[in-house]
């Protein structure tokens, strides 16, 4: 229930593959989801199929931003999808609730989303 | 965010306007600077830039009237009258001086003739200092508007010179005489001589060289009753024995001041008195000049110096002299361009101070605007009924104080047998664009109840056709039926929040596995829970806004939202938990909705919990199942032969409905085939692929 600490940010890096990682810092509610979906409405132009959100420093994520995650997953590629890695029990609470933990692929830790990507693109090689 | 934009934009003019401003000043100073640099030689002819006469006094000692009198070159513009006052070794540098060429006549008596042009510039200038100390014994006093002549009487102890009223032919500007007088004594070898016209604001003594003295003493005798009109003389002249050593120090006396020439001259302190009639038109800067001249003389008489201080315009600095100069040679198209400037600088002030005004009042506008979407979304929403058999009902909300206004929505209606239907959600977006997406969430999900659907088949079955009209918005919702005889709740969540029950032996549902939003292109109506509230417990339905308030930087939270809802007292509805949450939290960053049911009746122990679930295959290979029965209590062993027998059924069916009845003894499972036929078929094929 803690606010998470330090001003909102989103950081990103090109994983192999189409895949990237995109490390979001501080909440994602109504004044930052409109941050949230032009970065990875930008990673979209980019072609990117799986996209790994980095969680672990949010502590809280609002109907809003959902609804940005929702409507980015929707616009993936048919083959592409979310990933929510080492997100908070906060987070993890929040997508349980709200019913979109089976929407994305939520992952315990940003090693297990990396071997995720790994392993989806050398499947789709 | 469009109208924070509105007003941007109407600020704009303001820097606009500064620039101008800017412009405006600087072209200001510009136009100031250029008029300063002209008065040079601008403010120089104006008004004293005069053609300046060249003057040349009779050959002819005994002629009757001096020739200069006469010379049509020397008339003068009559505009050019008020100056008046010459000074000899004192004016402004670089003015030609006027050659006036003298004749040494009668030692005692001299003639100066004064060149029109006024201001004694000639005078003071070196090059006129020059030309006044020249062999030539040119004259250094410069005349200004007219001819001066007078009679200089010298005697050994005293010298007196009389302006004689001029004759009407020694007169050749109608400018209005007056009689002129000028005394001086002269004591010693040197002599200072003032003679002070009749117009002139002041009657500097002015000592010249001994030429100009026997310069003066020529003029003065070849006439002697010449007018005067405007021109004040000074002469120094040293007589007698003196005169050839005098005549060899005539250039730097002549370029001194009057008194110093007097002092150096060996020559006792000369005292010149001058009386002078009033002046017309006179009070220029340059006779305030003179006048400190004549102030410095300390041959000068009481009665000039008061004449020299009244054309001075005392209590004006030299400042406001200087402004005054300078605005007065200003053109009279740099004064129009000035003036339009100010005019254009003060529209532009006037145009910022209007558009800022403008903003305030758009973002005033758009609060209000903000104000009436919550209003009006009050509006939108329903007064419930007080009480519905054996429940008290209450619904509240409260829009945003910010731009999240709108988007929460609730209904609380009794059906047809009895039973209480609530809907409580919420619509991602806010503002007017929520409010039609509110009104048909809200409808059609009534809909479907008030047919008798229970509210997971009304949640399945209404959201496909909730989710083509969404255009791509998420919305959550909780749809309840309150069965009063049984004492029984049974709710379906679409990605919202679970009802809050308080109350004796109120039990915590199961939230795993919980069904998507309407909209997230995903089947929802998935999850469904019956629980028993009996008499004395309180079913809370709300939106997020409660929970997502803040409280000195924390969220507002559901367990403090349990708190509040108990310290309700037993008469207090929804609107009394809104308001008790408003003041606790410190912020709230969007809409708040709530729907209260407080049942009556005797207080029982909770006697159902059922919930259920259904699946199909994708979710079966995700091990939701799984997970949503560990999260019941249920062992893993018991997980792994449910998960065992449901997969079977679905590969038969497609689709499983789990019942777990929870609370009466070990837990009892049950599981029926479930026909998606119902689904929409894009759905159905997603949820069976």
């Amino acid at each position: 229930m803690m606010r998470g600490d330090g001003a909102f940010g989103i950081t990103h890096e090109a994983l192999d593959g189409s895949g990237v990682m995109v490390h979001v810092q501080g909440e994602l509610d109504l004044a930052s989801a409109p941050s949230l979906k032009w970065a990875l409405t930008d990673l979209l132009q980019t072609g990117v199929q799986r996209m790994v959100l980095d969680l672990s420093r949010v502590s809280f994520i609002d109907s809003t931003a959902l609804s940005v995650l929702v409507g980015v997953q929707r616009a993936l590629p048919q083959e592409g999808r979310i990933a929510i890695a080492a997100a908070t029990a906060e987070v993890c609470n929040i997508l349980e609730l709200t019913g979109l933990d089976a929407t994305f692929e939520m992952l315990p830790s940003v090693e297990d989303a990396l071997s995720w990507v790994r392993g989806s693109a050398a499947a789709a090689g | 965010m469009s109208a924070s934009a509105r007003s941007r934009r109407a600020t704009t003019p303001l820097p606009a306007a500064a620039a101008a401003v800017t412009v405006a000043l600087i072209l200001l100073a510009l136009a100031v600077a250029l008029p300063a640099s002209a008065d040079i030689t601008g403010g120089r002819s104006h008004p004293s830039h005069v053609p300046q006469p060249t003057l040349v006094a009779p050959q002819a000692p005994a002629a009757p009237a001096p020739a200069y009198a006469r010379t049509p070159a020397f008339h003068l513009p009559p505009a050019h009258a008020p100056v008046k006052t010459i000074t000899a070794g004192r004016g402004p540098a670089g003015t030609p001086a006027p050659p006036v060429h003298t004749q040494p006549h009668h030692s005692g008596t001299a003639t100066t003739p004064l060149p029109a042009g006024g201001q004694a510039p000639a005078a003071a200038a070196p090059g006129s200092s020059q030309a006044a100390s020249s062999p030539n014994a040119q004259s250094g006093p410069q005349p200004s508007g007219g001819v001066a002549s007078g009679k200089l009487i010298i005697s050994p102890g005293r010298a007196r010179i009389k302006h004689d009223r001029p004759k009407a032919q020694g007169r050749p500007l109608d400018t209005p005489r007056a009689p002129v007088q000028v005394t001086q004594d002269i004591q010693g070898g040197g002599a200072g001589l003032s003679v002070s016209p009749s117009s002139a604001p002041v009657a500097p003594a002015a000592p010249v060289s001994p030429a100009a003295a026997q310069a003066a003493d020529s003029a003065a005798q070849a006439a002697p009753s010449d007018s005067t009109e405007a021109p004040s003389i000074s002469a120094a002249a040293p007589a007698g024995p003196a005169g050839s050593r005098s005549q060899a120090r005539s250039r730097p006396s002549a370029r001194r001041a009057p008194g110093a020439n007097a002092g150096r001259s060996g020559a006792h302190r000369d005292r010149a008195s001058a009386t002078a009639s009033t002046a017309s038109g006179a009070g220029t800067a340059v006779a305030a000049r003179v006048g400190r001249v004549q102030a410095r003389t300390r041959s000068a008489t009481l009665a000039g110096t008061r004449h020299a201080k009244a054309a001075g315009a005392p209590g004006e600095s030299p400042l406001v002299r200087t402004v005054t100069r300078i605005i007065g040679v200003v053109p009279l198209t740099v004064r129009i361009a000035l003036g339009c400037l100010m005019a254009l600088a003060l529209a532009l002030a006037a145009s910022s101070r209007l558009s800022s005004a403008r903003a305030r009042r758009l973002e005033r506008q758009r609060g209000e605007l903000l104000e009436d979407v919550g209003l009006l979304q009050q509006a939108l929403l329903p007064a419930p009924p007080p009480r519905i058999g054996p429940v008290l009902t209450s619904a509240a909300y409260r829009p945003a104080s910010g731009p999240a206004a709108g988007g929460d929505f609730y209904d609380l209606f009794a059906l047809a047998d009895g039973r209480i239907a609530v809907i409580v959600g919420d619509v991602s977006g806010h503002g007017r664009g929520a409010l039609s997406h509110t009104a048909l969430l809200r409808f059609t999900l009534r809909a479907y109840l008030e047919a008798g659907l229970s509210p997971r088949n009304s949640l399945q079955r209404a959201a496909p056709v909730l989710e083509r009209q969404l255009g791509g918005s998420l919305a959550t919702v909780v749809l309840a039926v309150y069965h009063p005889r049984e004492r029984t709740l049974t709710y379906s969540c679409a990605g919202h929040p679970p009802p809050l029950v308080i109350g004796h032996g109120a039990v915590t549902p199961v939230t795993a596995c919980s069904a998507p939003p309407i909209g997230a292109s995903l089947p929802t109506g998935t999850r469904q829970t019956t629980v028993s509230i009996p008499g004395g417990c309180v079913a809370c339905f709300y939106t997020d806004g409660l929970v997502e308030a803040r409280v000195g930087g924390e969220l507002f939270g559901a367990a403090r939202l349990s708190r509040s809802l108990a310290a309700l007292a037993q008469d207090r509805g929804a609107d009394d938990l809104l308001d008790r949450v408003a003041q606790e939290a410190d912020r709230r960053p969007d809409d708040m909705a709530a729907c209260l049911l407080r049942i009556d009746g005797e207080q029982r122990a909770p006697v159902v919990l059922v919930e259920e679930i259904e699946l199909d295959r994708a979710e079966l290979r995700r091990d939701r199942l799984e997970r949503f029965l560990l999260a019941t209590g249920m062992s893993v062993v018991e997980a792994e032969e449910v998960v065992r027998s449901a997969g079977a059924s679905v590969a038969r069916n497609g689709a499983v409905l789990l019942e777990l009845h929870l609370r009466q003894g070990p837990p009892e499972i049950r599981i029926q085939p479930q026909n998606l036929s119902i689904l929409e078929p894009s759905l159905r094929v997603s949820a069976l692929t």
